[in-house]
């Protein structure tokens, strides 16, 4: 077993130069694959994963930007089945007062107790912000990347602008940073807060509601559906993960787009490695032809094809794996000249590494299994009497 | 000069080797075209939505129509902004707007589609001069009627004369109207005090459209409006609105050129091993060449050459299959809108391609041809 790995080494470093070009491409398409697919993956998972089944979002049932009555949230929130609630507000404005157009952001007033419970994007909140929201009236959540914009610091007091109303602001005081990704731009602050401070007590944007389980959703939907079926305006009652979905869907183009990108990227990689692994099964059949006379069987021949192959793709997977990981987590501590934004809303986790390999390992046979199969079948006559 | 048909011959007698290094580059030119057919669509509805001389209000701080919102006050200023077109009747040509999106009813239970309705007045079509009503009629006032977008009547299967549930009411398809290709045909058109009625949006418009005699007075307009102090509103010329959303397309460019650039590098090594190993198997032959008197330069040429000739196959490959992606027409979200987006496989993403291919096969060719050129004619009689 061990001459047969020194074998396999020896062979690929025969032709170092062959090796080394099959390793890079293979490190250069992997890497490309792992940004892309963690872009795509990334989209799908949120609506996968992270948005609930268990979670309702209540939204008007027919126009956007949804809009329905305060006095709606009291009649939900009092039916039996309701385990938790929240409502959203949205509350567009400006960051100072000088009005400017890129000083702009929706602000989000909410419920400050139960933000973990009621927000499948919010789990990697530092508890200290969430616990400082609740105790101080005039708090906000804020976004790094309009920390960084306006240069300010927690603990910074600032008065957000109504864009909406014009004259109105809400003077608010940064207790806690909101976590990047998706949350990038965002601006959270609490709902009784906002009532004080606007005087604005008689309708919300949307209302979320969490359930027991998935049977009691549907249950619940059908219910309060038909509750407000004569009501103006009525309401409509999805999961999260089909509301997520619904707007993922607008989008599914792009995603087709990146889909077919990520298929394609690997195609070619399956095109470099056969590619290269054909032209020296060719340059050395007549060593194949005198492994056989010593008494290598047909399957062993092949599985030397197919090792080498397969430790160059597997080993070039892993170090350009490697390297999206890397430069990932570079620009999730913020140590790259430029921020990559697709990557701060899907960071890629350290299993891509691992997955790098089986990709490559899967890669390595796909790419040598037709070269592999034709110098099984080479016949000695033939290649000797070539070279005589 | 060494005939090109030896260098025909050779990838002819490696016809594998050539075929698998040359579809390599079809992937890439064909990954490319079909991005970049995409953004040029995106960049195509953008630039034929809106027109030059029409000027677009939206309430101060608001850059989309969705979000806006104009109370009465406003828009009485704006619609009596001095330089606003006056009509055959001697009324302002100004379209008061409600631009909404309406969720229906998917096929599946709990499935539901997402539809772009815009409420307007009978000025509507003396702004908009790029609307047309190509089927049917317009609606009338008050009958539950609506005229649908030619884009939006093939994505949601609206027909002339079938009908639409929104709110309580059923609402009857009378018109097919078509906007020269922009967003506008992804719309449903219906009257705009029935449409706020329906929906509680009474007295609130999103939009102003008015038109203006010519971009330079819509220019000027927009700059009244913009000193407007009473009730600060948005104000840009129609054009300038659509060509913003335009900007949003800009990252999946770069994307796209950035993972092709990838791509090239990937498929440069691949051309690199192809050719080396060419270069390996005729070393005999090149120094033959050299006995018989073509010089070193010449033979790098005609390594060089070689190369292209793969990339070249590979990228006729790849336009004939990205081409086939031509006038593809996709749905996307822009800033809220859905449009319908047709690919734009033009003769500039074509040559761009082609040019990106032939970059390709000349850097992975140039390492091995300088290989192939340092070859001495000693080699020969070895």
């Amino acid at each position: 077993m061990i001459e047969f790995a020194v074998l396999i080494l020896k062979n690929l470093t025969r032709n170092r130069m062959r090796t080394a070009l099959t390793g890079l491409a293979v490190v250069v398409l992997v890497s490309v694959y792992g940004f892309v697919s963690s872009a795509t993956k990334g989209i799908s998972e949120l609506v996968t994963t992270q948005a609930s089944e268990t979670r309702l979002v209540v939204t008007e049932r027919w126009m956007a930007p949804s809009r329905f009555p305060m006095r709606y949230v009291d009649k939900i929130a009092d039916l039996p089945e309701v385990d938790d609630w929240t409502t959203i507000t949205f509350y567009p404005g400006y960051f100072d007062d000088s009005r400017r157009n890129w000083r702009r952001g929706t602000a989000i007033a909410t419920r400050p107790d139960n933000l973990y419970a009621m927000f499948s994007d919010l789990q990697d909140l530092d508890p200290a912000a969430a616990l400082a929201l609740q105790e101080e009236k005039t708090g906000a959540l804020i976004g790094p990347e309009i920390l960084e914009m306006m240069n300010w610091k927690v603990g910074q007091r600032f008065r957000f602008v109504s864009r909406s109303v014009f004259g109105a602001e809400v003077p608010l005081t940064i207790v806690g940073v909101l976590p990047a990704g998706l949350w990038d731009r965002g601006l959270v602050f609490r709902s009784d807060y906002y009532k004080d401070v606007l005087g604005q007590h008689d309708t919300v944007n949307l209302m979320y509601i969490r359930v027991r389980d998935e049977q009691t959703g549907e249950r619940l939907a059908t219910l309060i559906e038909s509750q407000f079926m004569r009501h103006q305006p009525e309401v409509r009652v999805e999961t999260e993960s089909s509301s997520v979905a619904r707007f993922v869907g607008r989008n599914a183009a792009v995603l087709a787009i990146m889909n077919v990108v990520v298929v394609i990227l690997l195609i070619d990689v399956l095109i470099v490695l056969a590619n290269s692994i054909s032209i020296s099964a060719q340059e050395r059949r007549s060593e194949m032809a005198v492994l056989k006379v010593i008494g290598f069987q047909p399957r062993q021949i092949m599985m030397l094809i197919v090792a080498e192959a397969v430790l160059v793709s597997a080993t070039g997977s892993a170090l350009g794996a490697s390297l999206v990981y890397a430069v990932s987590e570079l620009n999730q501590a913020d140590l790259l000249p430029i921020r990559i934004g697709f990557l701060t809303m899907f960071p890629v986790a350290p299993t891509v590494i691992a997955q790098g390999v089986i990709l490559g390992t899967l890669l390595g046979v796909a790419g040598s299994a037709v070269p592999a199969w034709n110098v099984r079948k080479i016949r000695v006559a033939d290649v000797f009497s070539e070279v005589v | 000069m060494i005939p090109i048909k030896y260098n025909l011959r050779n990838l002819v007698v490696r016809w594998k080797t050539t075929a698998m290094t040359a579809a390599g580059f079809t992937l890439v030119v064909t990954a490319l075209i079909v991005m970049l057919a995409f953004y040029n669509g995106v960049q195509r509805v953008c630039s034929i939505s809106g027109e030059r001389q029409n000027v677009l209000v939206l309430s101060k701080g608001y850059t989309d129509e969705l979000l806006s919102e104009m109370d009465r006050s406003a828009v009485t200023h704006v619609l009596n902004a001095k330089g606003v077109m006056r009509g055959a009747d001697g009324r302002r040509l100004a379209s008061r707007e409600l631009y909404s999106v309406i969720t229906l009813p998917g096929a599946a239970k709990g499935e539901y589609l997402m539809l772009d309705i815009r409420g307007v007045t009978a000025d509507a079509l003396a702004v908009h001069r790029q609307v047309k009503v190509v089927a049917g009629r317009m609606f009338q006032a008050n009958r539950s009627e609506l005229v649908v977008g030619a884009a939006a009547s093939r994505s949601h299967g609206l027909k002339l004369g079938s009908t639409l549930k929104m709110g309580h009411k059923s609402w009857t398809v009378v018109g097919v109207i078509a906007a020269e290709g922009s967003s506008f045909e992804s719309e449903v058109w219906c009257n705009l005090a029935e449409l706020a009625g329906t929906f509680r949006r009474g007295g609130v418009c999103t939009t102003i459209v008015l038109r203006t005699h010519s971009p330079e007075a819509a220019d000027r307009l927009v700059a009244r409006l913009k000193d407007l102090t009473t009730t600060p509103v948005e104000a840009m010329t129609e054009h300038t609105y659509y060509a913003r959303q335009a900007r949003y397309a800009e990252p999946f460019r770069t994307a796209a050129f950035v993972i092709a650039a990838f791509m090239a590098f990937g498929v440069g090594f691949g051309v690199m091993t192809t050719m080396y190993a060419a270069i390996g198997q005729r070393r005999k032959e090149i120094a033959v060449m050299r006995v018989l008197g073509y010089s070193s330069r010449q033979i790098l040429l005609s390594f060089l050459f070689e190369a292209l000739l793969i990339a070249a196959f590979g990228a006729i490959l790849g336009v004939l299959l990205g081409y086939s992606t031509n006038g593809l027409t996709q749905n996307i979200e822009l800033k809220g809108k859905e449009v319908a987006i047709a690919f734009q496989v033009d003769l500039q993403v074509i040559l761009l391609a082609s040019y990106f291919a032939l970059g390709t096969g000349l850097l992975g060719g140039i390492l091995p041809a300088r290989s192939a050129m340092q070859v001495g004619a000693l080699e020969a009689l070895r």
